[in-house]
């Protein structure tokens, strides 16, 4: 191979250059996208329902709204945007996607045309047609001679291969690239925040049908089991207001007060919960419960081991095949422990 | 009565039609020339017919001539005349009636221009275009007639579709896309024809080229047209959407771009013949097709007419059309053999070469895009959508690396080039084009696609540049006029070249602003009540009251109008309003657009309580869009430019001969 | 070889006609619904009279769900009449539940007492989200629900006898 000329080491390095600036433009961290723009990112992914081939992020309508709405929330509740898109397709089908899913849509335009490219590449590249030297047809336009073939081949074959290699990091790039920070989605943190956020909405439309069927015992129990599942102190108030209805409703059902005692338990109400136990021994004095309760009572509310013992003997006693009798073995134990250090 | 001449002329047009591709058969096999003018005649007469039926439609429609049910269904008394006029196209029937006219008017210019030159081609060429014209006419016969009439006659027409009445653009961009759709006609005729009379050389490939150019440029100003109708009327802030109907243009719009750079590789030799046979063949197909998928209902669009068994009639046409081309190629596929020699791998032909490659392919994706859904619900029966996330995903590289040929192609010598021409042609407009890329990133612009825009423009706009000042320079200095007049002397003596680097100027522009448009726009939604404030970047609008009232020019169209005042970069006053019209499901958005040099501001009214008087307002700031359209404008400009019949023609013959014929 | 290369145009021609052809025969309004098997989706809304509907209610027989809105013309008047029918001959075998789609509730009285009220409670969804649920492209739809309340049918635009007939099978009501 002949030395480079100067020219050719000119053009080298401009292309060199030229690359390089392509790639740190390419991979330049622009600003970090704001909530809103990923928002709209995904929305815009989506095909507005009742509008012709709209995004939900450009068309007016009230689903697109709804959509947008529905995309910011679930955003807000951590979903990914692979979870996002999925939510909507379970609802309308890959038909809500306006980027169709699989690899054939994208690799059937960039197979065609490196055909094309194929193609075109024998046609100019064919053997036995009289290219030997096209100094001799040299172009009447500059009047001088053309690339020696051998290096014409070369660039072209090296600026076909570019071109190709562009066109096909363009297709399949599953994101652009970017030098900004991952974000990775915390799961946990995710799903805890997407059942919070289905409790509510429980909770919304229990309360919806309370209003309308204030009488409804099961709606309540349902209503009281949702705020049971909550985190904040204020869902253990309401279940208990809740547990209180329903036994103002029925007051002789045994059934809400265990419920009830454990809210008062939970939020460390001592009081309350050893009237609600009382309350309970009235209604049904041979529930297990009811020395269940009053051991947990005096063990952990109160510290009193000796009644606390008595109250686990007297339901290890009545109920002892009770899935809750581990439980008490151990809180047994313990304040039996605690009797024996201090006497 | 009206209706009967109507129908009348259109199955008399029929008739003449038919009678006129026959007796051109005819002529062109016996060579008689009276059979061959009588052929000719019929065209024209059939031009008259329909120019007759559309004349009746106008005044049905003007003069509310409810009998009419086309009339009855997109007209109402109470329609502005302009809007009553446009209705002519803006439905299907309609439109198939002022498309069968702008086709017969311009096979009637083709046949009138060349009434006493290319004896042999022009009686065929005439057939084909008679055949096409009757297959229009038998569409307004059968299934499509405008002129059904109804009885009894309703007092009150349905109005036309909101969203057509909504924009005097609306005037503007249909015809301007016909005019490109039905003018491609005369390529594919004067093909068909050079095809079957075994004709396919130079007096061909100029006649074709000329006449490929003139319907390109109508094609070019009805797509930008019919962006900016979008951007203005749709109110979603954005002028592109990939939808069915914009790819329609935009198909036969790639096809015949790369043929206006093949046939320049052809006229040079003989090679390219075949390819540039099926690039006008399928350029035709295309604007078929695109008819067939607008109007037939297979495909979802904003402007797609209702359904009807016409789908059948154009899927008919479509596939007629393809086998006639398909054949003809096959057929004569021994002449069309090239004989001459591949190009030099550097030069101008390869260059072209490749150009065809990138169009073509890009055709195909756009295509490929535009019936997946249809091809994916054949084969699986899933229901699939392809949008413009996809689309400007596929077509992102083709019109990057078509931005840096836009630069290449012309400063590349023809026959072949070497490394000193390389560097003397290449290395200043690559240093430029990393500047425009610097300067771009300095400036603020970000993300790789605007950046990477920019600097291809810079690169191929410099080395265009390069060009024309290398070439005045050469002349100042052989004729001692100075720059500028020598300039504009060279280029009006190869009006040919110059007004094609003019259009990739306007390309570039337009590029460079559709990329930082795309990446660089911002938007807001604010719900106001009056005399409450939001802003957006630096403008601060701010919702002065809410104005409900029917239109003076139409009463039965309520407006409801937020008064809003602009403060910032640009100040004003806005009025974006909601129509709500009779016929209409939802309200039509009429946005509002301040537009500068540097950026638009678009405002669009999104709903509104009629009781607070408060408004949700959508707020954009658009940069540069306003050089899209004038991006558009120059790329017509430099196409008229180059067909413009200058003192010297060039047009007919090259600047040199072939090196080897 | 010259004989051959002919096949280039049923190449060509066959495929591009056959997508086409295909594509002329279908509704292209027409989605598959993935709802189909599966549970209804919870919801809980407001009839027009105030009262409380929710998913649960329609457990328990067979539900006919159908999105309208007022300004639905002419196929949400169209089918109105084929609701009214099965309102009637079915006043306790079937579940008719309106739901409004995009409308106002004032429109949608209106609508009812020009063209007939069936009695059938109406509810509004207000923000859409129990439309965007159902995956609702556009009004009339309609699903229908069996009577463990899973989702057994769906059909898109205005209702008639023979398709009401034939969906209702479907959730095991006969005539």
């Amino acid at each position: 191979m002949r030395p480079l000329s100067r020219s050719a080491w000119a053009v080298l390095a401009l292309l060199a250059t030229t690359a390089l600036l392509a790639v740190v433009i390419a991979l330049w961290p622009s600003q970090p996208p704001t909530a809103g723009e990923q928002a709209r990112a995904i929305s815009a992914e989506l095909r507005c329902p009742d509008c012709a081939g709209m995004s939900a992020a450009d068309s007016p309508t009230q689903a697109a709204a709804e959509i947008r709405r529905q995309v910011d929330e679930m955003r807000a509740a951590g979903l990914s945007p692979e979870q996002i898109k999925a939510s909507f397709v379970a609802r309308y089908g890959d038909w809500i996607l306006l980027t169709p899913p699989g690899p054939a849509p994208w690799l059937i335009p960039l197979a065609a045309t490196g055909l094309g490219a194929v193609i075109l590449a024998w046609w100019l590249l064919r053997p036995g047609a009289p290219v030997d030297d096209p100094r001799a047809a040299a172009s009447h336009a500059t009047g001088e001679p053309g690339l020696p073939p051998s290096t014409a081949r070369r660039l072209a074959v090296g600026a076909a291969a570019t071109l190709v290699a562009l066109l096909g990091i363009g297709l399949l790039l599953p994101e652009p690239f970017s030098l900004a920070a991952e974000t990775v989605v915390n799961q946990p943190l995710a799903e805890a925040q997407a059942a919070e956020a289905s409790r509510q909405a429980d909770i919304e439309r229990l309360l919806a049908r309370f209003a309308a069927e204030p009488t409804d015992r099961a709606l309540l129990s349902d209503l009281a089991d949702a705020y049971l599942a909550g985190p904040a102190a204020e869902d253990l108030q309401r279940a208990a207001s809740v547990l209180l209805l329903l036994i103002g409703l029925d007051p002789d059902d045994p059934d809400p007060y265990a419920r009830l005692i454990s809210a008062y338990i939970r939020a460390l109400d001592w009081t309350d919960a050893a009237a609600a136990t009382d309350a309970l021994a009235e209604v049904a004095p041979d529930s297990a419960d009811v020395p269940f309760f009053r051991g947990l009572i005096a063990w952990r509310g109160h510290g009193d081991a000796v009644t606390a013992i008595e109250a686990f003997d007297a339901f290890l006693e009545i109920a002892p095949d009770d899935p809750r009798v581990p439980i008490i073995r151990a809180l047994r134990q313990e304040a039996a422990a605690s009797v024996d250090e201090v006497p | 009565m009206l209706a009967n001449i109507g129908h009348g002329a259109v199955v008399i047009g029929l008739g003449v039609s038919l009678f006129a591709a026959a007796a051109s058969v005819l002529a062109a096999r016996s060579g008689d020339i009276g059979l061959a003018t009588a052929g000719r005649r019929a065209v024209y007469v059939a031009c008259g017919l329909s120019a007759i039926a559309c004349g009746v439609m106008v005044i049905a429609l003007l003069g509310h001539d409810f009998s009419i049910l086309y009339v009855a269904r997109n007209n109402a008394t109470t329609t502005p005349p302009f809007y009553s006029f446009i209705s002519l196209w803006a439905a299907l029937e309609g439109s198939i009636l002022f498309w069968t006219l702008l086709l017969t008017a311009w096979s009637s210019l083709l046949l009138y221009r060349y009434r006493s030159a290319h004896p042999a081609l022009m009686p065929w060429a005439a057939a084909g275009l008679a055949l096409v014209a009757a297959f229009f006419f038998a569409v307004m016969t059968w299934p499509g007639d405008p002129f059904v009439s109804v009885t009894p006659v309703a007092a009150e027409g349905n109005g036309p579709n909101a969203l057509l009445q909504n924009h005097p653009f609306m005037g503007l961009h249909p015809p301007l896309l016909y005019l490109g759709y039905t003018g491609l006609a005369i390529p594919f005729a004067l093909t068909v024809a050079a095809l079957v009379t075994r004709r396919l050389d130079g007096e061909w490939l100029t006649l074709v080229r000329r006449w490929t150019l003139v319907p390109w440029i109508f094609l070019t100003a009805g797509i930008v047209a019919g962006a900016w109708w979008s951007y203005e009327v749709l109110g979603w802030g954005g002028y592109w959407a990939w939808d069915p109907v914009e790819n329609a243009a935009l198909l036969p719009w790639l096809t015949a771009t790369a043929f206006i750079h093949s046939a320049m590789v052809a006229e040079r030799g003989r090679s390219l013949r075949t390819w540039t046979v099926i690039l006008v063949t399928t350029t035709f197909v295309l604007t078929l097709l695109g008819t067939f998928l607008t109007r037939s209902g297979v495909i979802e669009s904003v402007h797609s007419f209702t359904q009807s068994s016409i789908g059948a009639w154009f899927l008919a046409g479509v596939l007629a059309a393809l086998v006639v081309g398909a054949a003809l190629v096959v057929w004569r596929l021994p002449d069309l053999a090239g004989t001459g020699s591949p190009p030099a791998l550097v030069s101008r032909e390869s260059a072209f070469l490749l150009n065809n490659l990138l169009f073509t392919g890009l055709a195909f994706a756009v295509l490929f895009g535009t019936l997946y859904p249809l091809v994916a619900e054949a084969l699986s029966g899933e229901r699939l959508s392809v949008g413009a996330p996809w689309f400007n995903r596929v077509s992102a590289p083709f019109f990057a690396a078509l931005l840096f040929l836009a630069g290449v192609g012309p400063a590349l010598p023809w026959g072949a080039a070497s490394w000193g021409t390389l560097r003397d042609r290449f290395v200043a407009p690559a240093l430029v084009g990393l500047a425009f890329a610097a300067l771009g990133a300095i400036a603020g612009l970000r993300g790789a696609a605007p950046l990477l825009t920019l600097g291809l423009a810079g690169f191929s706009g410099s080395a265009l540049v390069r060009e024309v000042v290398r070439a005045a320079r050469g002349r100042a200095r052989s004729t001692g006029v100075g720059q500028l007049q020598a300039a504009w002397g060279v280029a009006t003596r190869n009006r040919r070249r110059y007004g094609g680097y003019l259009a990739h100027l306007g390309v570039l522009v337009a590029a460079v602003a559709v990329a930082v448009s795309a990446s660089g726009s911002v938007q807001a939604t604010a719900v106001l009540t009056p005399g409450q404030s939001a802003s957006l970047a630096e403008y601060t609008v701010t919702h002065r009251q809410l104005v409900r009232e029917p239109l003076a020019a139409d009463p039965r169209v309520f407006e409801t109008r937020a008064q809003v005042d602009v403060e910032g970069p640009q100040r004003g006053t806005l009025l974006p309003a909601l129509r709500d019209y009779p016929n209409s499901v939802a309200a039509i958005a009429t946005p509002t657009v301040m537009t500068s040099v540097g950026e638009d501001f678009y405002l669009t009214l999104l709903a509104y309580d009629p009781v607070s008087g408060a408004v949700t307002l959508r707020l954009f700031i658009n940069p540069l869009v306003v050089w899209i359209w004038l991006g558009g404008a120059v790329v017509v400009l430099g196409a008229a430019f180059a067909i413009w019949p200058g003192r010297r023609t060039t047009a007919t013959a090259p600047p040199a001969a072939p090196a080897k014929a | 070889m010259r004989a051959a290369r002919w096949l280039l145009v049923p190449l060509l021609a066959i495929p591009l006609g056959w997508v086409l052809f295909m594509g002329l025969g279908r509704d292209p309004s027409e989605v598959p619904s993935p709802l189909i098997g599966k549970p209804v989706p919870s919801f809980a809304l407001t009839t027009l009279d105030g009262e409380s509907f929710t998913a649960d209610d329609l457990i328990g027989r067979p539900a006919v769900i159908n999105f309208w809105a007022s300004w639905c013309i002419p196929a949400c008047v169209d089918e109105h009449p084929v609701l009214m029918d099965i309102a009637a001959r079915y006043p306790d075998e079937v579940l008719l539940v309106g739901i409004l789609y995009d409308d106002t509730p004032q429109d949608a009285l209106d609508f009812l007492v020009r063209y007939g009220d069936g009695g059938w409670p109406q509810v509004d969804d207000p923000s859409g989200s129990v439309a965007l649920a159902f995956g609702v492209f556009f009004p009339p739809e309609t699903f229908f629900v069996d009577a463990d309340g899973i989702v057994r049918a769906k059909h898109y635009g205005p209702l008639t006898k023979a398709s009401m007939a034939r969906n209702l099978a479907l959730i095991g009501v006969g005539p």
